[in-house]
């Protein structure tokens, strides 16, 4: 099937030119369709068997060698510039320490290189590669390392099967290019790699990739952990959780916020940016989507070819891969998630790309009409009307118990369960001291929402609180409930200060106005 | 013949204790009861019996191997063969004569090798715990004598797996007690086994069905029995990750006793090759034959057993293609099967399989040994095998020794290209 590709395509560029050939294009429209003819034509042409079979690529007689640079996440090595293959050492060492999971949480990763994802190694196609695995004398357990680059049984995975204190050596040669997953592959496989074994080797095609400006490497995984999501201290691995491919933490690049706030990803409007995105599972699938862009081109599933334009999301199986390229039009920072979003929002699955630049009015007009279309209703509409219509609440138990039902379901999506919040993006409730110090701002917050620069317990947050349309009765309850939990001060907020706040504290601005 | 079989001593002694009092222990030992018992890989093997034993209360400590090292000094660290230890051998220790501050004297000794475990418990009168004495053991908590379906206990195990590895151990005496007396069984170190090398889970766990039947005979042997006992396979990973000079930074070793005293053993001494290993074989016309009487030949050895269905014939007739390979240069080179199989072996046996394989008894030498000599020379030359109903899993090995004993080449796929063999074979002879 794949061999009558070739010839479909021209044949469907011509239909397409036929077919639009009546009206008048935009220029848009046409650059569009040059492109496309274009890139049919390359495919086309392009000796599709060598793409399709690159074992018959033509390629230069390997001469000379070298070391392979070696990157920690999210860099990546720098783009190979040889016009021929070579023989390249690697140097990987095992290394099980305790490193940062969250703020608070600590984990026993077992790392390829020290850092959870493993170091980024890229080679180049028919590259002869000698590979040295050591494994530090203060690991406990053997480890291995299998490369979905290599082929040849296991994958590398018994050539390289080291105890600690030694290093094993082995050779193999990068037969086909593509951007492959490597991960430990000693019993129980399984743990080893929820532990943190694995990395991206990329094997350029003959040729190179296309020049784009920046690239980076993401590499999504999961943890199982003892206690659950943000419980602090040193948590050890659960057995029981991985089987049940229940996951405590989905998250990129090792830790919670590894490529968040202030350790996001950097690039420039004008830019084209590339990134190598791993997931290592252990279990989960990843719905890759990079909130507020599009991708241009995604080389599905790590493979050498671009097979896709224009995608919103890109799935990536667990030990799979994907490349993604994208254009930078307007400036912001733009969240890497697991569109199965319970995972960005609740396990960590949240990265960051900061974009600075010149605005772009026409792309996106900015932050003027995103008010309009906030100021009017709130989110929250659907509280029922028939609360408004219960008596008020008798007593401060009472209070907290009503207040805790409007809490979970209207505030705990952002300020989580347990009033932790969420690193980087929202500020916690749970022993807030910009909470306990003013209750009357808290009452305003809830009120009107809330936009711009908070400082909460020495962590500075920049997120958006809208508005919730919530009665007095509503917010008295809310907030009570939240004071009386997490070591807050327990103060009782009365309706009749919501009603005050509400009168004497004005409104934001209204659409339009700066 | 000085030396006999371990395991008849112990089949031996499994039949007094049932009939007599339960044993007192030597000073620091316990008494191990001894029964049947499922290991890991055990999904389509039998349970394994286990004779009642002695074994220590406590890992080996520091102090302990100080005390041995000043009565043995070719075990001090400068003074060691590399043959029987390897350069991480005590590297945690100030000198040859000082543990010092990241080896406190009441924890365990790391950083020891398997003969060094070996020639220390030998040098107390004692003996290393075979795996399955040691799985058996190890098999208990604090109440039952059989926790290994106890996901509790399991977890306990998992999160010892989960902490890392501390730069100092704590005292042998903090381990957890169970219901044997044992201390510390788990959540300390690892610990050594007689036996670490019938371990083949291999690099690569996950294609143990087929590799096995690509690298072992014994085919199906390998499959665990229950693949979620996570802990089992750590251990049973990390003994096969092992050889038998390597000195590792989390493991240990205790001694075991057989109820009545073990028959001599083969001794560890230190040794350059195998050459240097005492003990004696027995060859095809049933002489007595020592290791180092094979100096001075070129030669290529194997391991294995007659009975072998599978991996054995091809391995006999691939070094049987090699000599046809080297031509008249062949008169020069000895060729050996050292047998595994010392039950089945005997010198008719192996006369028959000679005659049956038309092989030149001239230059053709099988050589069988009681069960420790077999064991202690199969880690020497890196060799793994493991009784299964009744069958051996084994490596495939196929080593070119020069006139020493030093293995030059050594090629351990099944069915591998035979040239690299005969090459280095033909380098070897061209040296003046």
């Amino acid at each position: 099937m794949t061999k009558l590709a070739p010839r479909i395509l021209p044949a469907l560029a011509a239909v397409l030119l036929t077919q639009c050939g009546d009206h008048e294009l935009s220029p848009n429209e046409k650059k569009s369709q040059q492109t496309l003819i274009k890139e049919m034509a390359t495919y086309s042409t392009a000796a599709p068997d060598t793409v399709r079979d690159p074992l018959k690529q033509p390629d230069q007689p390997l001469s000379g060698s070298e070391d392979a640079v070696l990157t920690d996440a999210p860099n990546v090595p720098p783009p190979i510039t040889r016009d021929h293959p070579t023989k390249v050492t690697v140097k990987l060492e095992v290394r099980e320490h305790v490193k940062r999971m969250a703020d608070g949480v600590d984990y026993t990763f077992w790392t390829f290189g020290g850092s959870v994802p493993g170091k980024f190694m890229r080679i180049r196609q028919n590259d002869e590669v000698e590979f040295h695995l050591m494994n530090r004398p203060d690991s406990k357990m053997p480890h291995n390392i299998d490369l979905h680059a290599v082929t040849g049984p296991g994958g590398g995975a018994a050539a390289s099967f080291t105890a600690p204190g030694h290093e094993s050596v082995f050779s193999f040669k990068a037969l086909i290019p593509g951007l492959y997953v490597y991960h430990c592959a000693t019993a129980p496989v399984g743990m080893h790699i929820a532990n943190g074994m694995y990395g991206l080797i990329l094997v350029e095609p003959i040729g190179g990739l296309p020049k784009v400006d920046r690239e980076y490497y993401v590499m999504q995984s999961e943890f199982y952990t003892k206690g659950p999501y943000g419980e602090a201290g040193l948590q050890l691995f659960s057995m029981e959780k991985a089987l049940a491919e229940n996951a405590d933490y989905v998250v990129f690049n090792g830790s919670v916020g590894a490529i968040a706030g202030d350790n996001a990803m950097p690039a420039k409007v004008g830019e084209k940016v590339r990134l190598f995105v791993g997931n290592a599972g252990p279990n989960l699938t990843s719905s890759f989507h990079v909130i507020g862009e599009i991708f241009d081109t995604v080389y599905l599933e790590g493979g050498a070819l671009p097979a896709q334009h224009n995608v919103q999301t890109t799935m990536i199986p667990a030990g799979g891969s994907a490349i993604v390229e994208f254009g930078l039009d307007v400036p912001g920072t733009y969240i890497l998630v697991d569109h199965s979003i319970f995972r960005a929002f609740n396990k960590g699955a949240i990265g960051m790309l900061k974009v600075a630049g010149e605005e772009n009015k026409v792309v996106y007009s900015g932050k003027q009409d995103d008010r309009i279309y906030r100021l009017e209703g709130g989110a929250i509409q659907t509280i029922p009307q028939a609360s408004t219509q219960q008596a008020p609440a008798a007593n401060k138990d009472e209070r907290i118990a009503r207040g805790k039902i409007i809490y979970n379901s209207v505030c705990f999506a952002c300020h989580q369960p347990e009033g932790l919040g969420i690193p980087k993006a929202f500020p916690p409730l749970a022993k807030s001291d910009y909470l306990n110090a003013d209750p009357k701002r808290a009452i305003s917050n809830v009120l009107h929402g809330l936009q711009g620069k908070v400082i909460v317990n020495g962590e500075t947050y920049e997120s958006i609180m809208p508005q919730l349309g919530l009665n007095d009765e509503q917010v008295a309850n809310a907030l009570t409930y939240v004071y009386s939990q997490w070591g807050n001060n327990g103060t009782e907020v009365l309706p009749v200060t919501v009603k005050e706040v509400r009168a004497t504290v004005p409104a934001p601005a209204a659409p339009g106005a700066h | 013949m000085k030396t006999s079989p371990s395991l008849l001593a112990l089949v031996l002694c499994a039949i007094s204790v049932s009939q007599a009092e339960t044993p007192r222990p030597p000073q620091g030992m316990a008494f191990i009861p001894g029964g049947d018992y499922k290991p890991l890989y055990a999904k389509q093997a039998k349970s394994r019996h286990t004779a009642p034993f002695f074994m220590d209360v406590m890992q080996v400590t520091n102090g302990e191997f100080l005390a041995f090292v000043k009565a043995h000094p070719e075990w001090q660290r400068s003074q060691v063969k590399r043959s029987l230890a390897d350069a991480n051998y005590l590297t945690h220790w100030a000198g040859d004569l000082e543990p010092g501050d990241l080896a406190p004297i009441n924890a365990p000794v790391t950083h020891v090798s398997w003969f060094a475990a070996k020639a220390c418990s030998e040098a107390q009168g004692k003996r290393l715990p075979t795996q399955d004495e040691w799985e058996f053991a190890a098999r208990a908590d604090a109440t039952k004598q059989d926790a290994s379906t106890d996901p509790a206990y399991l977890r306990q195990l998992l999160e010892w797996y989960s902490k890392p590895a501390t730069s100092a151990l704590e005292d042998v005496h903090t381990g957890v007690q169970n219901v044997y007396d044992l201390h510390g069984m788990h959540g300390l170190v690892w610990e050594w086994v007689h036996d670490f090398n019938s371990t083949l889970l291999m690099g690569d766990s996950r294609s143990d069905g087929s590799l096995e039947r690509k690298l072992f005979c014994g085919a199906g042997s390998l499959l665990a029995s229950d693949v979620s006992n996570y802990a089992a396979f750590m251990r049973y990973a990390l003994r096969s990750s092992l050889k038998g000079a390597y000195c590792v930074g989390s493991l240990g070793f205790r001694a075991a006793q057989s109820i009545t005293p073990d028959a001599a053993t083969s001794r560890t001494i230190a040794f350059s090759t195998a050459y240097d290993l005492p003990g004696e074989w027995r060859n095809q016309d049933n002489q007595p034959v020592t290791l180092a009487s094979m100096r001075g030949r070129v030669r290529v050895l194997t391991m294995g057993f007659t009975r072998c269905k599978f991996a054995c014939p091809r391995i006999l007739s691939d070094m049987h293609q090699i000599e046809k390979a080297l031509g008249k240069e062949a008169e020069q080179v000895g060729f050996v099967f050292l047998s595994i199989d010392p039950q089945f072996d005997t010198p008719a046996q192996m006369t028959s399989t000679i005659h049956e394989r038309k092989l030149n008894p001239v230059r053709w030498t099988f050589l069988a040994a009681p069960t420790d000599i077999v064991q202690q020379t199969a880690v020497a030359l890196d060799f793994k095998y493991q009784l299964v109903d009744g069958f051996f899993a084994h490596s495939n090995l196929i080593a070119v020794l020069d006139e020493d004993g030093k293995v030059i080449h050594r090629e351990e796929s099944l069915g591998a290209d035979i040239k690299p063999v005969v090459d280095a074979v033909r380098k070897l002879l061209s040296k003046p």
